[in-house]
């Protein structure tokens, strides 16, 4: 009788739907590829895709939409890889984003997308960006990039200046408006950080390849080697060569050194000297290719940002014994995305956090041999809250290196600037628009987006500048409307 | 350089500010773009601020000055000497505007150790303090500017 009472009041446990873990990327192993520049991660397997794209559980109202700088219809997609129509997925990605191989492999999800995804409150939020990388790596692999149908010309002329991901947008976009589009890029190369910055092992080359010759395949001509501000000016453009607007996207590659004694030694570089050796003059592969480097034994790269992560992984894979990031501050205030840190510590990475350079030591023949760093501490809360490092007394002491590698910043080239005297920019040196939306500059016809505005930011903002000055152009093509800047704008 | 008095002291002072408002201004007026040349006028305007503080000293001011502990950042302290050069980046003004601060500080508080009496040490005390906080501002500018780029 009791035994009966207590079946009848005890509520039936619910079936629980198993919970399904985060599917694990599958990687190199650390020790393997800190010796060669393949891909460290190695993407989705076609059914890890799966199993993951089941883990979505189809908000009603989804905020990962709104965490996506373009705005991915990312339920969407992520119903398509359930339902194994691949190609269908890619597509859908690439309404809005033009390089989504890219993107699923260098964009912070974790602070966009993932960050918000209902499924993190409790636990692993969905892979997004592994997933978004999946199905464009499916759709180069399977599927040809059909053509889109051409408007009739317009007999507008488009010039774009650099061909980093804010440029490439540009083109893609306009093209298809039945403009014509030319594109000047300074390097040799087109694609920007893309492919002068971002390393091979985190980014093959051969994505954004592809991409380009996509957007060339479209029509749009590219201009390699064509320094703006050199070979012509903005104002020549417009004025001799008949393009009706200009998109200024050359981003922010001038690099900020220390300041301190002993930068002008042999062996000390700036990250971007360092990586595009590397990257784009394939250093790595010498005497293929005709950029030597000189194998270091002892590496220290100064900063927490990408950058720096990016700089001290390639120092290992060339060879580097020690490879050492330096940073002034603690690893919980490193820009750099979590996961790029954790593979440089699985790769053997030496970490001296909380330690600022102050002198670089040299021999006689001019050689870097040594950094004198010191150890910091932090300080009590500034008005702010912030702690910041300050100086620990008398704690100097001194790293044997032969290289230092400086990756603490970077600002605008001024060249273009210095060249098109009423461009307007603000305090720190950047374009000023009138705002993100119609990226007009102070200069008629003159539009601007992506880190040259910003100062250095992430693809996808440049990606989503792009697109807005493409429409912004394309207003402007059709109704010749500009606006009227009136002082400066606050920064 | 002899300072036997509280006048001759702040006529210094005053001086010195005198000169870095002449600098900045100078320097804003070389500028091509209005953003540097407003960078410079900004910080113009805060040696204004100093240099008519330091006019209207009076040993009872100073008396009644409340001394506290100005954290040091120390970002300038190792970095090599900067010039003014026109269409110098902004990260590179800061620089530039950090280390005459320094300088500034270690001047008054050198002149604390040189001067015995106990009036004048404490008018050197107070002037290298109120060049600790501009530096601490700009330092907390240029810091904040650079932890954002990953120094
Ligand atoms: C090493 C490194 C790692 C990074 N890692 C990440 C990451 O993991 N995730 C992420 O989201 N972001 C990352 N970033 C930042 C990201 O790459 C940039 O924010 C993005 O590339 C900016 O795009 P952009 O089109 O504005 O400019 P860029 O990519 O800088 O392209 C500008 C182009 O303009 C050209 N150019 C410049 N001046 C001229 C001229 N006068 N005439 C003609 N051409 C000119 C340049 O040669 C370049 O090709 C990284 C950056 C670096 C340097």
């Amino acid at each position: 009788m009791s035994e009966e009472k207590q079946t009848k009041e005890a509520p039936k446990p619910k079936p629980k739907r198993p919970k399904i873990p985060r599917q694990p990327m599958p990687e190199q192993d650390a020790h393997a590829r800190a010796k060669n520049f393949e891909s460290v991660t190695l993407g989705y397997t076609m059914e890890q895709a799966v199993v993951e794209a089941t883990r979505c559980i189809q908000c009603k109202k989804p905020y990962c939409i709104g965490g996506c700088p373009v705005a991915i219809d990312i339920p969407g997609f992520i119903q398509l890889v359930k339902d194994k129509e691949f190609l269908k997925a890619a597509q859908l990605v690439k309404r809005t984003n033009l390089l989504p191989a890219v993107c699923g492999r260098v964009c912070p999800q974790e602070e966009q997308c993932e960050a918000v995804c209902v499924l993190g409150k409790k636990q692993d939020p969905v892979a997004i960006g592994r997933l978004e990388r999946f199905v464009a790596d499916y759709e180069a692999e399977h599927g040809e990039i059909p053509l889109p149908e051409f408007p009739p010309k317009t007999g507008k002329k488009v010039a774009v200046v650099g061909a980093g991901p804010g440029g490439l947008t540009v083109a893609g976009d306009l093209i298809q408006q039945g403009h014509d589009v030319t594109i000047f890029e300074a390097l040799h190369k087109a694609g920007g950080v893309l492919v002068y910055g971002i390393p091979e092992f985190r980014l093959p080359k051969a994505i954004v390849e592809r991409e380009v010759e996509y957007l060339q395949r479209l029509g749009v001509e590219l201009k390699l080697n064509h320094v703006i501000g050199k070979i012509r000016t903005i104002d020549q453009l417009m004025e001799e060569d008949g393009f009706d607007a200009v998109f200024i996207g050359s981003g922010a590659g001038l690099p900020w050194f220390m300041d301190i004694p002993g930068e002008n030694l042999n062996g000390v570089f700036s990250a971007n000297e360092y990586l595009t050796r590397n990257n784009l003059m394939k250093a790595f592969d010498f005497p293929s290719y005709d950029t030597p480097i000189k194998k270091f034994k002892n590496v220290a790269v100064i900063g927490g940002g990408n950058v720096a992560m990016d700089s001290v992984r390639t120092a290992l894979r060339l060879g580097a014994d020690n490879a050492y990031i330096v940073y002034r501050r603690g690893r919980e205030e490193m820009p750099a995305r979590q996961e790029e840190i954790e593979h440089a510590e699985h790769e053997g990475v030496k970490f001296k956090n909380l330690t600022a350079p102050v002198r670089i030591l040299g021999n006689d023949e001019g050689w870097v041999t040594a950094l004198e760093c010191l150890e910091m501490e932090l300080g009590e809360p500034d008005a702010s809250g912030r702690r910041r490092p300050i100086p620990v007394k008398g704690s100097e002491f001194i790293l044997e290196m032969d290289a230092v590698v400086i990756a603490i910043g970077t600002s605008a080239n001024p060249l273009i600037a210095q060249t098109t005297p009423d461009l307007k920019l603000n305090r720190k040196g950047y374009i000023e628009v009138e705002n993100e939306t119609t990226c007009r500059t102070s200069k008629k016809g003159v539009f601007a987006g992506g880190d040259i505005v910003t100062g250095s930011a992430t693809v996808i903002l440049a990606m989503g500048a792009g697109r807005n000055a493409a429409n912004a152009i394309q207003n402007y093509l059709q109704t010749g409307e500009w606006w009227s800047p009136n002082g400066t704008p606050e920064n | 350089m002899s300072f036997t008095t509280f006048k001759d002291i702040v006529t210094y002072a005053v001086e010195k500010e005198a000169e870095a408002i002449r600098f900045y201004t100078d320097a804003s007026r070389q500028e091509e773009y209005a953003a540097a040349k407003g960078t410079f006028l900004a910080f113009a305007e805060e040696e204004k601020k100093h240099k008519a503080l330091f006019e209207n000293l009076d040993p009872q001011l100073v008396a009644n000055y409340k001394f506290g502990k100005i954290p040091d950042l120390k970002r300038s302290d190792y970095m090599v000497e900067t010039a003014y050069r026109p269409g110098m980046p902004y990260v590179d003004i800061l620089r530039l505007a950090m280390k005459r601060e320094e300088h500034a500080k270690k001047f008054y508080d050198d002149c604390v150790a040189l001067v015995e009496g106990e009036d004048q040490k404490k008018l050197f005390q107070m002037l290298s303090q109120e060049e600790s906080k501009h530096k601490l501002k700009l330092e907390t500018m240029y810091d904040d500017a650079m932890a954002k780029a990953g120094d």
